[in-house]
Parts: structure tokens; sequence; C-alpha cells
């Protein structure tokens, strides 16, 4: 699950993590960020480096 | 004392404060990121967890959700209320979640019995639920502050650096190294091919455009009474509304000091 606020700044990032999943299939994801208002490093990197392994790892629950 | 405003956009404030001294300017950082009251998930009671996530995970996670209130000032904080912090409607705002599976829970499923306190954001992903899975919590939000513990941070970043003002002097020979090398876009060339400052505003008194002049021709000198500030709110509050009662904290705790000195003498 993507973290709720940045790690650094404590700004609210995962309201935006959907759309930016959506949209990074066909964008390139730093005019993504920018577009959705994520404009500082700190922030940026918590959604460029996420990975997401809820869905994986559920299967074995 | 003079402010002026630069910048405002929801939930981020840039404003010129000049004729205050660096302690003030900072005492407004500060109070903007650590002192200002404001609403937070604390405490909550798990009936039912069967999804992927511990509870301690989940806690976590409701507990930095942002909320907004159209009636912060109504409530106190618990150690002030005159339940005497054993809680009571003053100081707590109860609030319900209860989602089947499967599909997300978001924010928004977090249903308060205060109308007036909503979540910031309806569209934080707090947990996915799959088949059969389940998630019923009830809790209570507070009132604190910042120093308290992060979830009550109303203010992400926030910063000031002093305003500077450039000086080009006659030693400059028009060679546009200056121009090239800040990264702020602070300094153009006139016509005349001189280098002269457009963006002061912008400049972060990095002093690169001093080192690359070798005529050295360029002066950056920090106005020191004069103060770029910028403020950004974690969603709560608008940021217009975060200085406003960061200066109101300030201005609370001032007055207690000096109630305490009046005691002293
Ligand atoms: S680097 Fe120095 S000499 Fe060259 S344009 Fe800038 S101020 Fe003038
Ligand atoms: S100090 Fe840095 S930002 Fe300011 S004008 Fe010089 S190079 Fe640009
Ligand atoms: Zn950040
Ligand atoms: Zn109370």
């Amino acid at each position: 699950m993507i973290p709720v606020r940045c790690f650094s700044c404590g700004k609210v990032i995962a309201n935006v993590w959907e759309e930016y999943r959506e949209r990074i299939k066909t964008e390139p994801p730093g005019k993504v960020l920018d577009d959705l208002g994520v404009d500082k490093c700190c922030c940026r990197r918590m959604l460029l480096s996420h990975v997401e392994i809820v869905d994986i790892l559920r299967r074995y629950q | 004392m003079k402010v002026e405003l630069l910048e405002l956009e929801g939930d981020r404030i840039r404003f010129l404060l000049s004729g205050a001294t660096m302690a003030f300017a900072n005492g407004i950082r500060r109070v903007c990121m650590a002192e200002v009251p404001c609403l937070a998930i604390d405490e909550i009671a798990l009936y039912d967890n069967t999804s992927v996530l511990f509870d301690e995970q989940i806690a976590l996670r409701i507990g930095l959700v942002p909320l907004k209130a159209e009636n912060l000032d109504t409530f106190a904080r618990p150690e002030d209320c005159e339940c005497g912090g054993q809680g009571c409607p003053g100081c707590r705002v109860d609030f319900i979640l209860s989602v089947e599976g499967p599909g997300m829970v978001y924010s928004r499923d977090i249903h308060f019995t205060d109308p007036g306190v909503t979540a910031a954001f309806d569209n934080i992903p707090l947990v996915v639920l799959g088949e059969g899975e389940k998630l019923v919590i009830e809790g209570f939000a507070t009132k604190r502050i910042g120093s308290d513990h992060a979830k009550w941070n109303s203010g992400t970043l926030c910063g000031y650096k002093s305003l500077p003002s450039i000086e080009i002097s006659g030693a400059c020979n028009g060679c546009g190294k200056c121009v090239k090398e800040c990264p702020r876009q602070a300094l153009i060339q006139d016509e005349g091919g001189r280098a002269k400052a457009t963006n002061t505003l912008n400049c972060s008194l990095c002093k690169l455009c001093i080192e690359v002049c070798e005529a050295g021709a360029v002066k950056i000198i920090p106005i020191l009474d004069s103060f770029v500030m910028t403020a950004e709110s974690s969603g709560e509050m608008p940021a217009k509304e975060l200085v406003a009662s960061a200066s109101q904290e300030i201005r609370k705790r001032a007055v207690e000091f000096e109630a305490k000195l009046a005691e002293l003498s």
C-alpha cells in the first residue's frame, strides 16, 4: 500500500496514487507528477519508487 | 512590520515579510509546522480485521489521514477540556468505519458522528480487501498539535529565506556567464549586454553567479529584515488559515508569557 504521507515532509501523497498509477501507463511519470502538483523531490520519490506488493502477497493470505 | 502576499493557491502560500527579525520569521515557521492545533484520529478499537495489513499498520494509516473540521474552534485539547482529559463531545469526535470486501477501503469510508468533520481527501487508499475480508473499526479523533505527534502536523513545508539584493557594478563586461549559471533565472542581460536582476524573489542566494563572474561585478547581499516565507498546509485547512492561526498561537503564548512574568515580579 502506498504510504499516506511523504516520509520527509508530511504532505499527503496517497490521494494521487491511483490516478498516477493509471496515467504512467501511457505518459512519462515526471510529467504526471508535475500535473498532479507533486513538485518536491521528497514527495516525488515516494510515488516514483513505490512498488505495490499487496496484490501479490494477499494470495497467500 | 509589513506583509505582502506573493502567491496564494489553496494549500500553498508565499508572502514577503519585511521589518521583522529573523527570530520572528523563524517563530512563524516553527508554529506553522508544529504548533497549530488540528484534528487527527487518536485511538481506535479494531473489532474485525481480516485484511492483509496488520492492525498496527491500519492504525498508522488511519491516524495519518488529515481531517477537515468546519468547527475546529469549538473543540478543546483533551488536557484543557472541562472533562479533565477523560473524553467528552467537547474534545473528541467519534467515528466508525465498517467495510466488507472485495474492494478498496478509502478515507471517505470513515464516518464521523459530527457532520462538520470529514477526511480532507476522500480518496486516500487505506487498505485493499479481498473476497469475504472485513474491516470494522471504531474510535475517536482529538485535537492536538504537531509536536505531540506528526499526525497533527498541519503544516508540511514551511520555510523562509532572506530577500536578497542583487547588485551589478560597473565592472561588468557583459560576458553573460552569470545569466547562464543562475539556476533560478534571476538574472538577464539588458540591451547593452550587462547583467541585470529581474527576478530577485526567486534568487536562492546560492552565489553561483559570484563564483562564475571573472570581473567580480556581482554582489548578493541578503536584506536582513525581509523574508520570503513559504507555507504549505497538509490539507486540514487552507494555507491562509494556517498562517493566521500560527500568528494567533504566537500571540496566545506571548500573552501567557507576559502573565507569568507579571506573577514573578
Ligand atoms: S558574469 Fe560578471 S561580467 Fe559577466 S555578465 Fe555577469 S556580472 Fe557581467
Ligand atoms: S545567487 Fe544564485 S539564484 Fe541568486 S542570482 Fe546568483 S546564481 Fe541566481
Ligand atoms: Zn515530501
Ligand atoms: Zn472533554
